[in-house]
């Protein structure tokens, strides 16, 4: 009896110390339980330390870098070295006087990060369209890409060139630096946060209200359930259809590709709401990241309503600087396309990303063309609805190239919609696909909610008593158990 | 003076002792709804890999401690499994129609190891074609599944459902570096009832995950070479070249009906 309970108390110690270790298959989700686990005990010391800036800094980061090093490992190290780079530089430009030294130690900066980027995310791309070109053998590097590199560099890049355009002035010590970079809730996914943003609430080290607290939980629940009951669900399904898109019906495939769509959108916004409700729990504010993306009557209104914070940043680091609109229509129109074009680089090393990005620019500059034309039509219900129709369909059509696995299945699965289409095959797919046919009209519904209302449930469950929290809690968690898959889903823009 | 992260607390510390107790207790019950409990029981109990096993490189090292006759009796053959299945069927019935076997194959395309495991389907066509030998064609569409270890009950339910009938169990194809799957059935099948595919170079379709038909000949082709030296051996004698074609019994199953 007693070896038999040492054996199991010996396992147990035995599984919860490999919980704490990397393990490349087991990032730390925000959805998982381990998570939650150490987020108590985080929260228990951040609310004592919370009063003395210089600790809780210290504190803040030890947790980040824990939470980075268990999604990549000894990655953390190269996150540590880009920030005291990043900030030695970056004080180096505030010193300097003359102009062109200073743009050539922010070029060095801006070139550091973009290096480390490249390697990791680029090389083995440039590597096998170099062999192709040259006919050679392709000997894909062993590259590991670090979890959350690009969205940290775009950080890195935007806070030396913002200290550079004297936007912002370098932060007085380097763990300020290191905390705004390595901030855990928008580390591996975003959203892309700001540093004339994000420092000045630093620096002011605001005490979280309740609401916010409340807040920050009501959002964590809404992502949690986006992304862990609905995206993680209706992917099974969606992942078929992507897989081995010749095996399927018009209809399938039709409602594969919707599926995706809600999909991609759950993962990432439900990702968004997470992190944004556990910086507000903390006391920091991040922005919204997605704004119902799924309303725009237009691709220019898509673009300032998803992924807001990559958006943005596209625009104000890359768009503006080609000369935006400054410089004539037609290079307007190359500006916006050349802008998706690197959007789409950002978000994989594939031509597939090129394409989606260049197409998301051909449409961007069309209806920039279109715009003198547009602005005659009145605006009612119909061209409303036309407009969004468009929109939508132009936006879904593109996702097929961003998640089908090459060109060719792109064709095949827009082929598929148009050509094997029969709508009396309809009723036997709600009928084996139920659960997933009623999860899609929740969210199609739960989409076009206006925001008032959501906000709106948002202040009521802040102000509710404790016990119904906790039931929205438990609820939620329930939920997540009744739908979990087998497999933990990671994040799609984990990737990116 | 109170923290305004003690509610907070509170109300997640509260959800997670309620999780992790409700994992520990029996099931419960509401009506035909059995409440989901929290994996943590499986996470924190689970045992370790085994390591007195077979490794991943060993297949091909693999030899019995006496000599294995071949089984000359004509045989039913059963091929089952995912969509790989039907190509390595074409070529296994030419194999079939040299040696006076004859072959049966269920194609099912996107399947797994969970669906098969939890249906009746192998049963039913075990029973119905009588067979006395098997070829399994299941891990493609698992190979990346981060937990391999989370298919173990299914691979086993199958294994089950195979009872003494002597089979080979078919590797899947890789196209990359699996996660683990490959290990792992060669773990729980038998020995020398495994053939290990994923260090294979086979050319690919379209879609550069399935085996072109040609390749998938190949495929068979080294899987029979290997035979002798699996558990139990059948014959199985290279086709003439007079056996060009031959339309194997197959019964496709459809994704939509899982």
């Amino acid at each position: 009896m007693i070896p038999e309970i040492s054996e199991i108390s010996g396992r147990v110690m035995r599984n919860i110390g490999d919980m704490f270790v990397y393990d490349p298959g087991a990032p730390l989700l925000f959805s998982s339980g381990f998570f939650w686990l150490l987020f108590i005990f985080f929260l228990l010391v951040y609310a004592l330390l919370k009063r003395s800036r210089m600790k809780m800094i210290v504190y803040v980061i030890g947790f980040s870098l824990y939470f980075y090093y268990k999604s990549s490992g000894l990655f953390f190290l190269m996150l540590i070295g880009t920030s005291l780079i990043d900030w030695l530089l970056s004080h180096a430009i505030a010193r300097i006087k003359k102009r062109g030294v200073r743009l050539a130690v922010m070029w060095l900066s801006v070139a550091i990060s973009l290096s480390i980027l490249g390697y990791f995310k680029y090389a083995n791309f440039f590597l096998w369209n170099w062999n192709q070109m040259v006919q050679g053998n392709f000997q894909p590097l062993d590259l590991i890409l670090p979890v959350g590199i690009s969205f940290y560099t775009f950080q890195s890049v935007s806070y030396v060139v913002d200290v550079y355009k004297r936007r912002i002035a370098p932060t007085e010590s380097w763990l300020d630096y290191l905390f705004f970079l390595s901030f855990f809730p928008a580390l591996v996914a975003g959203p892309i946060v700001r540093a004339d943003y994000f420092l000045p609430q630093l620096k002011e080290n605001r005490k979280a209200t309740k609401d916010d607290i409340y807040g920050g939980l009501w959002l964590i629940l809404i992502g949690i359930i986006k992304k862990a009951v609905i995206a993680d669900y209706i992917s099974q399904f969606n992942d078929l259809i992507f897989n081995q898109p010749e095996l399927y019906t018009g209809v399938q495939t039709l409602m594969g590709v919707l599926g995706y769509t809600m999909q991609i959108y759950c993962d990432f916004s439900g990702y968004s709401d997470m992190a944004i409700g556990l910086a507000l729990i903390m006391g920091f504010r991040l922005g919204i990241n997605f704004d119902s993306p799924y309303q725009s009557r237009n691709l220019t209104e898509f673009w300032r309503r998803w992924h807001i914070s990559l958006s943005s940043w596209l625009r104000d680091y890359v768009y503006i600087p080609l000369g935006g609109n400054r410089k004539g229509t037609i290079r307007t129109y190359v500006n916006n396309f050349l802008t998706m074009l690197i959007g789409g680089l950002w978000h994989g090393a594939a031509w597939k990303f090129v394409f989606w990005g260049a197409m998301h620019g051909v449409g961007l500059a069309v209806h920039k063309a279109c715009q003198p034309w547009l602005r005659k039509i009145p605006d009612n219900w119909i061209v409303s609805f036309t407009g969004w129709l468009l929109t939508f369909t132009y936006v879904s059509l593109l996702w097929v190239f961003f998640r089908a696995a090459d060109f060719s299945s792109s064709v095949l699965i827009i082929k598929n919609i148009f050509v094997g289409f029969d709508w009396r095959q309809f009723p036997q797919f709600f009928e084996v696909r139920r659960v997933w046919c009623i999860m899609m009209m929740a969210l199609v519904m739960m989409h076009f909610v206006p925001q008032r209302w959501t906000d709106a449930c948002g202040r009521i469950f802040a102000r509710s008593p404790w016990i119904v929290k906790l039931l929205a809690f438990v609820a939620v968690v329930q939920l997540v158990i009744e739908f979990m898959s087998e497999e933990v889903v990671p994040f799609i823009y984990f990737q990116f | 003076m109170k923290s305004p992260y003690s509610g907070l607390w509170i109300i997640v510390a509260l959800g997670l002792v309620l999780f992790l107790a409700v994992a520990f207790f029996d099931d419960i019950t509401i009506g035909t709804w059995t409440i989901k409990k929290a994996p943590f029981k499986d996470h924190l109990l689970a045992e370790g890999m085994e390591t007195d096993t077979l490794t991943a490189d060993s297949v091909s090292e693999y030899i019995p401690t006496q000599e294995i006759k071949t089984d000359s009796v004509a045989k039913s053959i059963l091929i089952f499994g995912d969509s790989m299945t039907f190509n390595l069927a074409l070529r296994l019935a030419q194999y079939a129609r040299q040696n006076g076997h004859s072959i049966h194959t269920v194609n099912w395309d996107s399947s797994n190891t969970k669906i098969w495991a939890e249906s009746d389907t192998l049963t039913h066509f075990i029973r119905k074609f009588d067979a006395d030998f098997i070829f399994v064609s299941l891990g493609s569409n698992e190979l990346y599944f981060k937990n391999p270890e989370s298919r173990l009950p299914y691979i086993k339910r199958i294994l089950q459902m195979i009872g003494d009938i002597p089979y080979v169990w078919i590797g899947p194809p890789n196209w990359q570096k699996d996660a683990g799957i490959n290990d792992m059935l060669e773990r729980v099948c038998r020995p020398g009832a495994f053939f290990r595919t994923d260090g294979m170079e086979l050319a690919r379709k379209k879609d550069h995950i399935h085996p072109t038909r040609q390749a998938s000949a190949l495929w068979v082709d080294s899987i029979v070479r290997w035979m002798p030296k699996s558990y139990h051996p059948i014959l199985m004698d290279i086709p003439t070249d007079s056996i060009r074609k031959v339309s194997p019994n197959v019964v496709f199953l459809k994704a939509l009906n899982k």
